[in-house]
């Protein structure tokens, strides 16, 4: 078959390269992230007596010490905005920081008690790539699967 | 093509189907129970989660290949996105539109295998897409159950078998649930209505009564009428046949994902091997038949048959006692109606080539 | 030129025979050349494709009638099932026993072949041209529509209904203590691991020779003659319809004793979806033995049954020795399905 350069080709040609294009966008827009917050004993930094956080304004929860809370996101850049009581003062203290999760990272644990300690320290020394374990089995019961096709007339 | 004079007999015959329902429908609401917002917002939901997938049916009728069995291919494709969106986590409108773009080369390719053998099967295109889609299945089952996650990379353990390979039995979907659905909040009458998806389906109405009118649309409605009328008129009768069927492949696709997101769970294994019976039971529910069937005839049908879907298993139970028996019902109802549409369709095509013969005699004599 | 000359001889013959048979035919023949190197016992094997030879044969040859008369393949089959279930449920109720119990099982479900074939029958002389795609549906209706009547039916056998409710029959019902295996172990011949179920293939025998002898008498041979050329066979003087009825109904009363057949050996009576899935199988089979949409004779049968039932009992051992997998339900959909896709677009099929 001889490539023809007609009109036609270009105007396919651009409609597959947009529709990759829209492709690689919805990739990098609806990518799903778990971030863990975490405020467990991180080395030699001890875990915060008290703090509350917040992802990307959502509603603030309170954090003690050894609790990990996770946060569903979409994208990659987000601003995680922490609240806690200043011990000389007794004022209540805010900080927003933007932090940026690699795209292809599902999962990622930020340990707040070494950010607070140095907060000017870069991101990758308190926010690390998580993964979660992953059981295997090869016993019968747990590989099932229903092949069988008149099981889903009741669940249509 | 209009007759006539319309001969109520005639008339009765040719719209059985419907009528049929709407008794149905009318005898078992009350005897159902629910009230008018429940029924109200599950046909709703129906609606706009089944419309995209029956309408795709319609461009294969144009063409004169029947309904098209085969479907079941698109809906296959439209899975295999989603497994591999749910993979990447990929969540939202984002993750459809994405899962969307995946299925299209694969319903392309299946759809033009599709559409080739049943070029190959002239005169038979039902009984043959009927088998293509059990042939597809197993093969969707290899790539499924035995590819994926051992020669397809798939790494999430949400998904893959305890066992190192396979996709699971269901694939939850909740991070995109009515994602599409409620997208637009609107609310009537304390039903919540799925406007985006709405959206969505008049767009493709719109762009089917617009393809009926481009060349392509035109060939294949002279394809539909006679073939080889088409073909002596310099139309490529069998390329015109592939593309009808590509495009309802890739319709149904879509429809598949739109028809996902609104239940956010997917049945690995099943959910795709019913759906193309389903359709098919509701457009001939709607008055289609094997060669004629529009756009009115996927609502009306859709809304008949899914208030019947509905209303069967509570009607079983208050009736007998049984909601099995409600169960059962439908799934004969489903069945029934589809040969009840097929015996009466062939059983007028004989009548029309017998009366076509008659006239012929006449002419001779 | 050797060459030239033996592919010259080869082709026709491959043609013949069919490549789709010809590549199952050796698949099957590598799996039992592996068999051993996968430890699985090649009698052991051998016993299990002859006793799934007995359990279906029958099933396959109520496909013959019909491919006879130009009816195309019998998607319908289950609704000559649903008799078979009729007649076994009700022999179970009225608690025949033995070789009894089979025999009554096969009587009583022998005027509900023939009332259901003959009405399948005149709904298939309406629709000539269009038969499988509505036989298909016809077998899917049927089978949904007993789901309902196995709810509703008064049984009341204690073996039969489930055992909360005391009406409504189980999905799964034994016949062990009924008519379990009379056929397999009639003059069953054992020899190490091999077991033949002699009285099966010499049943499947007798209605085989029935059959052949049918179609060799002026019926039979005037209902072939209807299927090979309707227009001469009404032109000397066959009343088309009428044999075209009694084909169906041949097939669907075969359909019937094949289930009941089917139910001995397998030791249980499947009710509810349980017919839903049959013919698709049956069709591979007979296709799979070399028959075509309009031409099915009694060796397709044997040879097609044997195939397919082969292929079914030795890939998942054998697959099962080498890479611990079982793929043989995907194996099975592929293989049936293909064979079926094989026949409907072979190009001299579509002359009729």
């Amino acid at each position: 078959m001889k490539l023809k350069l007609s009109r036609r080709f270009f105007i396919r040609l651009a409609a597959i390269v947009v529709i990759l294009v829209l492709a690689v966008v919805m990739f990098f827009i609806g990518k799903q992230h778990t971030i863990l917050i975490d405020n467990n004993r991180a080395g030699d930094i001890k875990a915060l007596d008290y703090f509350e956080v917040s992802v990307d304004g959502s509603p603030l929860l309170d954090m003690a010490p050894m609790l990990r809370e996770q946060f569903l996101v979409t994208g990659q850049k987000h601003t995680i905005t922490i609240q806690w009581e200043d011990e000389a003062s007794g004022q209540m203290l805010a900080v927003s920081v933007n932090v940026k999760i690699p795209l292809t990272q599902d999962m990622v644990l930020m340990s707040v008690p070494t950010f607070m300690a140095d907060m000017n320290q870069p991101q990758s020394v308190w926010l690390t790539p998580f993964e979660a374990q992953v059981v295997t089995s090869t016993a019968a019961e747990d590989n099932a699967v229903v092949l069988d096709d008149t099981a889903s007339f009741s669940s249509f | 093509m209009k007759r006539p004079q319309v001969n109520p007999k005639e008339l009765l015959i040719n719209n059985l189907v419907p009528i049929l329902f709407i008794v149905i429908c009318i005898i078992g609401i009350p005897l159902s129970g629910y009230s008018g917002t429940y029924l109200l917002n599950e046909i709703l939901s129906r609606l706009g989660r089944n419309s995209f997938l029956v309408l795709s049916l319609l461009i294969p009728v144009m063409a004169g290949m029947g309904l098209n069995f085969g479907m079941t291919l698109g809906a296959m494709a439209g899975q295999i996105g989603l497994i591999f969106v749910s993979d990447w986590s990929i969540v939202g409108i984002p993750g459809m539109v994405l899962a969307a773009i995946i299925s299209v080369p694969i319903s392309v390719i299946l759809g033009y295998m599709c559409g080739t053998i049943l070029n190959r099967a002239k005169g038979r295109e039902m009984v043959t897409s009927y088998i293509i889609g059990f042939f597809m299945n197993g093969v969707y089952q290899l790539f499924v159950l035995y590819f994926m996650g051992s020669i397809i990379p798939i790494k999430s353990s949400a998904l893959v078998l305890p066992r190192g390979y396979g996709i699971r039995n269901t694939v939850n979907l909740e991070s995109m649930r009515k994602s599409l659905d409620n997208l637009i909040p609107f609310n009537i009458f304390g039903a919540s209505v799925p406007l985006a998806t709405f959206i969505l389906v008049a767009l493709f109405c719109l762009f089917i009564v617009w393809f009926r009118r481009t060349k392509l649309g035109q060939d294949m409605r002279a394809v539909g009428q006679d073939m080889e009328v088409a073909r002596q008129a310099g139309i490529k009768v069998e390329r015109t046949r592939v593309l009808s069927i590509i495009l309802s492949t890739v319709f149904a696709g879509f429809g598949m994902i739109i028809y996902l997101q609104n239940i956010g769970t997917l049945n690995t294994y099943n959910s795709h091997s019913q759906i193309g019976m389903f359709s098919i039971a509701a457009l001939l529910v709607g008055g289609a038949s094997v060669d004629k069937a529009n756009i009115r005839n996927v609502f009306i049908g859709i809304i008949l048959f899914h208030l019947m879907f509905t209303i069967a298993p509570t009607v079983g139970r208050n009736l007998i006692g049984e909601a099995q028996l409600g169960e059962y019902f439908r799934v004969f109802v489903s069945y029934g109606v589809i040969t009840l549409a097929l015996v009466l369709y062939e059983m007028r095509k004989r009548r029309a080539e017998r009366i076509a013969l008659e006239r012929g005699e006449e002419v001779v004599a | 030129m050797d060459v030239a000359t033996i592919k010259e001889k080869a082709l026709p013959m491959i043609k013949s025979f069919g490549l789709p048979r010809l590549i199952i035919t050796g698949f099957l023949l590598l799996m039992f050349v592996i068999a051993p190197f996968a430890n699985v016992n090649v009698a052991a094997g051998l016993t299990n494709m002859l006793t799934r030879f007995g359990m279906n044969s029958v099933l396959v040859l109520a496909m013959v009638p019909m491919v006879h008369s130009g009816c195309g393949l019998n998607f319908g089959l289950p609704l000559g099932i649903i008799s078979g279930l009729l007649g076994a449920t009700m022999s179970v109720e009225f608690a025949f026993t033995g070789i009894a119990g089979f025999l009554m099982a096969i009587v009583l479900a022998t005027p509900f072949a023939v009332i259901l074939g003959a009405g399948y029958g005149v709904l298939l002389n309406r629709v000539k041209g269009g038969e499988m795609m509505i036989a298909t549906y016809v077998g899917f209706s049927s089978v949904a529509f007993m789901c309902i009547m196995w709810l509703l039916l008064p049984y009341d056998s204690p073996a039969m209904v489930w055992g909360y409710a005391g009406t409504g029959l189980r999905t799964t019902i034994s016949v062990a203590d009924y008519y379990g295996g009379v056929l397999d172990n009639f003059l069953r011949i054992q020899i190490g691991h091999l077991a033949i179920p002699t009285g099966a293939i010499l049943f499947f025998a007798f209605l085989a020779l029935l059959i052949w002898l049918f179609l060799r008498t002026k019926t039979g041979t005037a209902m072939t003659a209807v299927g090979s050329n309707p227009v001469f066979a009404r032109a000397s003087g066959v009343n088309v319809d009428r044999m075209r009825m009694l084909s169906v109904v041949l097939s669907t009363w075969l359909g019937a004793v094949g289930i009941i057949v089917y139910e001995q050996s397998f030791g249980f009576i499947q009710l509810y979806m349980g017919p839903f899935n049959m013919a698709m199988p049956a069709v591979s089979a007979v296709l799979l033995g070399g028959a075509s949409v309009n031409k099915a004779s009694i060796a397709n049968v044997v040879i097609g049954t044997l195939l397919f039932q082969g292929i079914l009992t030795m890939t998942p051992s054998v697959m099962n020795g080498l890479i611990q997998t079982d793929v043989s339900e995907v194996i099975r959909i592929i293989v049936s399905n293909g064979m079926i896709l094989y026949a409907l677009t072979r190009k001299q099929e579509v002359t009729r």
